[in-house]
Order: C-alpha cells, then structure tokens, then sequence
C-alpha cells in the first residue's frame, strides 16, 4: 500500500500522540521533578503543559494550513530546498538518537524487573523486530492500534494505581508552593522531554483526513498527558516521599514493587506491571521507528517507506547500545534534551509558524495564494 | 464439455433442422451416459418432431413425465392446431397452452441449452424452431433442512442451510419480507460454473461494498468451486494471515442478521455454509444465541468467552514463563507446590507444554476423523488415561495436564471454529517465545498479533472494528463484549 492511500482520522493522531508522549515520560519524570522542585512537582507540570499546548497549537496552525502536505514539502516551500534538507535530516538524527536512548532505558528496566539474566541486547533487539513489523504495515495500522491500546493501557494502570494507594501519605504532598520561577524556567527542559513525542504531528499530520479538525483532539490529548503526569507524579510522591523519589531511577516501576495483594492469584503485581510497560514502550517507539521511515523515504525520494524499516534497526540498535551504562545513557540523553530538542521541536516550528503567518498576511491583503 | 469451448463457434447457433441439432448436442456431449434423449412426435394431424434432453437424476421426473410429455404427447391432440400457420402459432401454442410447467424460458445458442441440460434443466427442441425451450425440471436427492451441527444453541431457531441454493436464499427469504433485499446470481468456475448468489438489503448495504464483493467473485479465475471455503479463500483481503476475514455460518438466522447490519451474504450451491463478508473479530466472537437471550445473561456470557479467547491462547504459555522465569509473581505457598511437582520432571517447562500440547492436538484431530461414539472414547482415553500415565511416569506435572486441559476447554468455548484454531496454532508461538524470553516475549508475540490484527481488513471494514473505531462510531460498542439490552440497540 503507498502512502497516499494511507488515511488516519484526526482522533487516531491524537491517540498516537498521546501514547508516544506518556512512554517517554512516565518513567523518570517523577523523579527529575522531585529533584528540581521537591512536592511542587505538579506546578512544573503545569507550566511545562501549557507550554507544550501552545506548541501544539503552533503545530496544529501549521498541518492545517498546509493540509495533505509532507513536512519536507511545507519546509522546503518556505524555507527553501536546501534548509529542509537540513532540517529532515537533522530531525531523523534527532528521532534516531531519542528512538535509541528510550529502547536502551526500556531494555535496561526490563532486565532489572523481569528478565534478570536474559542479555540486554536480546531484549532490544527483539523488541525492534516488533517494531519493524508495525513499520512495515504503515500508519493506517498503528491509528487503529492506539485506539486499541488505550484501553488496554490505561484501565489496568489505574487499577495498579488505585492498589498502590494503600501506603499513601497525605502529607508528602506537603509542603505546596515552595519552588520559585527561576527553578521552574530551570525545569522547564525535564517536562519538556516528558512531552517528546509530540513533534510526530508534522509528520503523521499528511496522513490526516481531515486536517481542518486536528486542534480539539490535539488540546485534549495535551490536557490529558498533562493530566496523566500529575496523576503519576503525586502518587508516586504520596508513596515514597519526596526525599526518597529523588534516590530512585524508575520511581514509577518501584512504585508499583511496593503492591502487594495477599489472598490473591497474582501475589506480585511487578511481572503484570512489566507486562504493561512492554505495550507502553512500544506505543512510543514504534510511532518514531515509523516517523523516521518516512522522512528517511522523503530524503531519499521514496514512494514507499516500508523498505526502510529493516534497514533503520541497526542504526537504532547501535545507538541503543552506544552507552555504557544507564547513567551514561540519561547523561546523554540530557544532552540531547537541552540541545537537539529544543531546536526541533521549538525553534523551527516556530520559525515556519511565523514565515507561514507572514506569507498569509501578505497574500490576503495582496493577491489570495 | 471441454469440445464445448472449442467448437464454439460451429456450434453456438441452432439449425433449423431437429436431427441437425439432436446429433449436435450429442457430439458435445459425447461419452456423457448419464443425458437421456427422447425423441416424441407432437400433434393429431400433422406430425411435429420433437425431442426432449435432460440429465438423469437432476430433474423431476414426475413433473417431465406428467406434466411436460403427457401433455405434449397426449393432451396436445385436443386443440387443434392450423397446419398453414404452423410455424408461428403451433409452437406459440404448445408454449402457451400446452406446457404446463411453472417455470419455462427460452435460449437462443446450443452452449446456453447445454449449460442449461447440465444444471438439471429439461431442455426441449422442436423441429423447424431454432430455439431451444428451457422447462425448469431441477430436482435432485437433497438433504432436508436440519440442525446446524457445528453451531447449536439452546435457544433460537435451529433450521441450517442445505446443499441446495435455492433452499438456502428462501430460508433468508423467510426471515426479510423486503423487496429492498436483492439476490444476485452468478457463476463461477470455469467447468464447474457453480451457481452463486450473493445478497444484500440494497438501502442499508453500503454500495460500494456489494461493488466490491461483486467484483472480486468475478474476478475469479479457477476450473471448479468446491465449496464455499475454497471461495472464501479466493476473495479474502490477506490470504497469508493466520486469521479469517470472512465470516460462514450454518444458520439461517445469522445470515439474515448480518444483512440487517448491512453486510453481504455469499450463498454458494452445494454448501451448506454460507459466507458473511465483511465480517469482524467481534462478529466471530458472538453466538446466535446472544441475540435470544436476556442481556445480562448475553453479556456475562460474552466476557466468559473472551476471556476463553485469552486462556486458550496464553495460558500455557503463561505456565511456561512463570515456572521458568518469574516463579515470584505466584503466592508463596503455590511457589512451593508447584516446584514440589516439577522436581521430578526431567526436562524445562518448555518441553513439558510443547509435548502435552501436541498430544491434545493429536487426540482432537483423531477424535474429529473418528466417528461418533469413537470419537468420544478417544476423549476420555486420551484426556484421563494419557494424562494420568504422563503424571505418573513422571514426564509432566500435575499442574501441567490441568492447564493443558482447561486450555483445550477453552478453546471449545470460542464460537467460531476458524478463530479458535487461529488461536490453536498462535498458541505454539507464545509457548516457544515464553520459553525464550517469559513474560517479555509473550507480550512481543502479543503485541505482534495485536499489530497484525490491526492491520487486517475485511472488505474495506477494520477487522477490529468497533474496538478501532471508536472515535468514529462510538454506539457499535454497545454490540461488542457487552452486550446491549435489545431497547437500546438501534437495528
């Protein structure tokens, strides 16, 4: 099937968007958080979401106005050939390296918490073949996919929630309003990678039917990361407190280790909990395995993207495997949040928003484009 | 009948002459035993040659007997025929006055009458008539209208379709007094030229979709249909998934329900089953019965078989990856148990399920080419001896035939036998990858299935549909693994 053929509607991208965001996050942000502001974490949330709304809204004027356009297309339309050139390309190195670090954390969490002696490189490669097949079936599958996936997500997580608050302590939470702004400016780029995941919108926005409604799904999907991230992050400080939410690498994983429900078949949610996890990491790197292909087949010129998926495994592999350890993976993970993705996902959608917004401007009081 | 295609040309038009025609039909159909050829003269006073051809054993003889050659041979006598008009009138009349039989038509070319012969039709030939009379004489041996074995309900009405595919469109027929449903015939196969129909309630079935169907059953190009599965797997959107996309059902009353919900209904002769296109994941899942039975009832039953689904496919693969991997996910008094049990058996848990399973896979094939009562014993043999025998010699643990055996169970309980055995075969992936990698690689099987899932289509429909259609279409839930009360479903 080529890809013209392939249709999303503007709920799938939404879905899409919104599991791609949460597996990048729902990790460490409860601990970066905790770090930064202590029990404030929420307001940073808070900011960071609005934030991130407004670029979505940037994102969403873009896709509309230049609907059933490739991102390349509406690049190298404003800002001339060779600038889109650099910027795909920097965006494919970009995803590539984010691709790379997420499955490297998720192989690392998966040996930690359920496959003890299984080598980390089993774990991610078979994981990729997975994701490989998704690629291959294109974004018509993984529309439906989301959609399929929610549910499944988001009911049993709950439920686990729901189970970890037996050792809540109300007073963790305490004390509110202690973080100042210049701590929060300074946090701002831990949220933001919370959000990554989001810039996938220029490039699946092609796929969407009708483009014209793509902001009311967009602003619901935002809302409810934003909401989803301070869910996860005042149980995880209600459990464990904000000293000791600083000293966890997955305070999110650990939370759930603390489950126990005696009498029941199941005594030890954390297998179940992984189980999950898997799905969830996969909503968020199959969907940039799948933006990659398509902006690798753009480059390249292309018709069919499906060629690619194979060939995009080593190189993420590679990337997945280039750090030593976990900690040398987040160090350099860091960097490409405070770097590369600002770049990306602020500074050049901002650009093309303003030229856009210019052009139109121009024309409608001149001759209508 | 291989000559028929040949000589086409020579021999697609009639001659004026009986005997010309007579030995025509005969050189086509040469070696044929079975075709009966019997020449009678019609008329008092002028003599008109005529000759009738059929097939034995596919027509009504009663009715050519009684009511086609008495009354040529006999009953034509009394009128009067005018021998100077003879050529207009006398055939019009024995058309008009003389067949009595309900069903008659007329064809122009040799290759339509023999066509015709060949479907059990009686076919009459007059002298100095160049066309060929179709009497509709079809009658042949058939079953009676019985109980579908393979979907049996408690409740709800239980004639199955036959053989026959006139029967089968009138047992729909019955149920939708709506001239909206249309019935479109065709044939397919090239020497079989089996009879298909294909129907649709006009203003509810999506047009495109009847194009669709229309279009795919002509495109195909094979000698002969057998039965319905084998053109079931000549229209199928992906013939190498391990799912089907198409729906068949041995019940009247599902049929006629699927075209209510706009889908298309293949009915094709000589089998019983008829195929549903598009159909759905959640279509298969659900029982006639659903429908007859209080919603509660529909509904709890609905979940029991899904999560059936879930344990005929993941449960001994489950067994595998936590004996092997993750023993800590179980209370600690079953831990110790379950390790008790294993202590004896000499190889992984891996090895244990493989063999246990292949061993049921066995008994089940035996016991469906087994008759009857066979069949059954083969059960109680193979289920209670072999795996008592298997405990004691020491080759599986105890727990190991229960799951195996609640694992066969459960795959009984899934209405459709084509899904159930998807999920018979996918079993074996999940065992061999739980034994790779536990949990992990249960849910990268899982994860595959489902992303294949996804991205199968049956006819242009989602074959998840409504579970990936939500947004779209959020009411198609209400028919899904909750079943409704009948108030609130809009039909």
């Amino acid at each position: 099937m080529f890809r013209d053929n392939e249709k999303i509607s503007a709920t799938q991208i939404a879905l899409i968007l919104t599991l791609t965001m949460i597996g990048t996050g729902i990790l460490t942000l409860p601990q970066s958080l905790a770090k930064e502001a202590g029990a404030d974490g929420w307001i940073i949330i808070v900011v960071g979401g609005v934030l991130g709304i407004a670029l979505a809204n940037i994102y969403g004027y873009i896709v509309k106005s230049h609907p059933h356009t490739k991102y390349m297309d509406i690049l190298s339309m404003h800002l001339s050939k060779y600038v889109a050139y650099v910027i795909v390309v920097m965006t494919i190195i970009y995803l590539l390296i984010l691709n790379g670090f997420i499955i490297r954390i998720f192989g690392e969490a998966i040996k930690m918490f359920l496959l003890f002696k299984t080598p980390i490189e089993l774990i991610i490669f078979s994981m990729l073949l997975v994701s490989v097949f998704l690629v291959r079936k294109g974004i018509e599958t993984l529309g439906r996919f989301a959609e399929i996936m929610i549910p499944i997500i988001f009911i049993p997580s709950l439920l686990l929630f729901m189970l970890a608050l037996q050792n809540a302590e109300m007073k963790n939470l305490l004390p509110v309003f202690q973080v100042s702004i210049k701590e929060i400016v300074k946090a701002i780029p831990i949220v933001l990678f919370s959000f990554l995941g989001f810039e996938l919108l220029f490039i699946f926005g092609f796929f969407v039917n009708k483009p014209k409604e793509i902001s009311e799904p967009i602003n619901y999907a935002m809302i409810f990361v934003i909401l989803a991230y301070i869910f996860l992050n005042s149980m995880t400080l209600l459990n464990f407190g904000v000293k000791q939410t600083q000293h966890l690498i997955w305070p999110t994983l650990s939370l759930f280790k603390t489950i126990e429900i005696p009498g029941l078949f199941i005594e030890n949610v954390e297998a179940l909990v992984m189980s999950i996890w898997v799905l969830i990491a996969f909503t968020t790197i199959a969907p940039l395995h799948l933006a990659t292909s398509y902006l690798m087949a753009d480059i390249v010129g292309m018709k069919d993207n499906k060629l690619l998926a194979l060939p995009i495994l080593p190189i993420i592999y590679l990337i997945a495997m280039f750090s030593e350890n976990i900690a040398e993976t987040y160090a350099h993970l860091d960097k490409i949040t405070n770097f590369l993705a600002p770049t990306i996902v602020m500074i050049i959608p901002c650009i093309l928003a303003l030229v856009i917004y210019a052009r139109r401007r121009s024309g409608r009081e001149g001759n209508k484009i | 009948m291989a000559q028929n295609s040949n000589d086409k040309t020579n021999n697609n038009r009639m001659n004026k002459n009986l005997e010309t025609n007579i030995e025509t039909f005969k050189e086509i159909l040469k070696d044929c035993k079975d075709i009966v050829y019997r020449k009678i003269e019609i008329g008092k006073d002028i003599k008109l040659n005529a000759a009738i051809i059929y097939l034995d054993g596919m027509i009504d003889r009663n009715l050519v007997n009684e009511y086609v050659l008495t009354h040529l041979m006999l009953t034509c006598r009394m009128t009067e025929p005018n021998p100077k008009n003879r050529k207009g009138q006398f055939v019009e009349q024995i058309k008009k006055n003389v067949l009595a039989v309900s069903d008659m038509k007329e064809v122009e070319t040799i290759d339509d009458g023999i066509l015709n012969i060949l479907s059990g039709e009686t076919v009459l030939l007059l002298d100095d008539y160049e066309k060929i009379i179709i009497i509709g004489s079809r009658g042949w041996p058939m079953r009676s209208v019985s109980e579908p074995i393979t979907e049996s309900v408690i409740r709800g009405p239980r004639d199955g379709f036959t053989e026959t595919l006139r029967v089968n469109t009138a047992l729909i027929r019955r149920r939708i007094r709506d001239s909206q449903l249309k019935v479109h015939a065709m044939q397919v196969g090239r020497r079989s030229r089996t009879d298909v129909a294909i129907l649709y309630i006009e203003d509810i079935a999506d047009s495109g979709l009847v194009e669709e169907v229309k279009k795919r059953l002509e495109e195909i190009d094979v000698e002969a249909v057998i039965d319905s599965g084998f053109l079931e797997q000549l229209i199928e959107d992906n013939w190498i998934s391990i799912f089907p996309q198409i729906q068949n059902t041995e019940r009247a009353d599902v049929a006629s329900a699927a075209l209510y919900e706009g889908k298309t209904v293949i009915v094709v002769d000589n089998s019983p089953f008829v195929l549903i296109a598009p159909s759905t994941f959640n279509a298969m899942m659900q029982s006639a019965e659903d429908y007859h039975e209080r919603w509660m009832i529909a509904t709890v039953v609905r979940i029991l078989r899904y999560f059936a689904a879930f344990l005929s496919l993941l449960f001994p693969a489950l067994y595998v990856a936590i004996t092997s991997f993750h023993p800590q996910m179980l209370p600690t008094s079953l831990v110790i148990t379950l390790s008790a049990n294993r202590s004896g058996v000499p190889f992984p848990a891996i090895i244990e399920a493989l063999l246990m399973e292949v061993t049921i896979e066995l008994l089940r094939e035996a016991g469906v080419r087994l008759p009857g009562p066979i069949g059954a014993t083969i059960g109680i043999v193979g289920g209670l001896v072999i795996g008592q025998a298997a405990v004691e010699a020491g080759l599986v643990a105890p727990l190991m035939v229960i799951v195996v055996a609640v694992t066969a169970i459960a795959s009984f309980s899934i209405p459709s036998y084509n899904i159930a055995i998807a999920f018979r075969m996918l079993r074996f992936i999940f065992i061999v990858s739980a034994g790779f990698l536990g949990l992990y690689g249960i849910m990268l099987i899982l994860t595959a299935v489902l992303v294949h899932l996804c991205s199968l289509k049956s006819f242009n429909t989602p074959f998840l549909s409504p579970f990936v259609t939500v947004a779209e279409n959020t009411s198609a839930l209400k028919d899904t693994i909750v079943r409704a009360p009948t108030k609130f479903m809009k039909r």
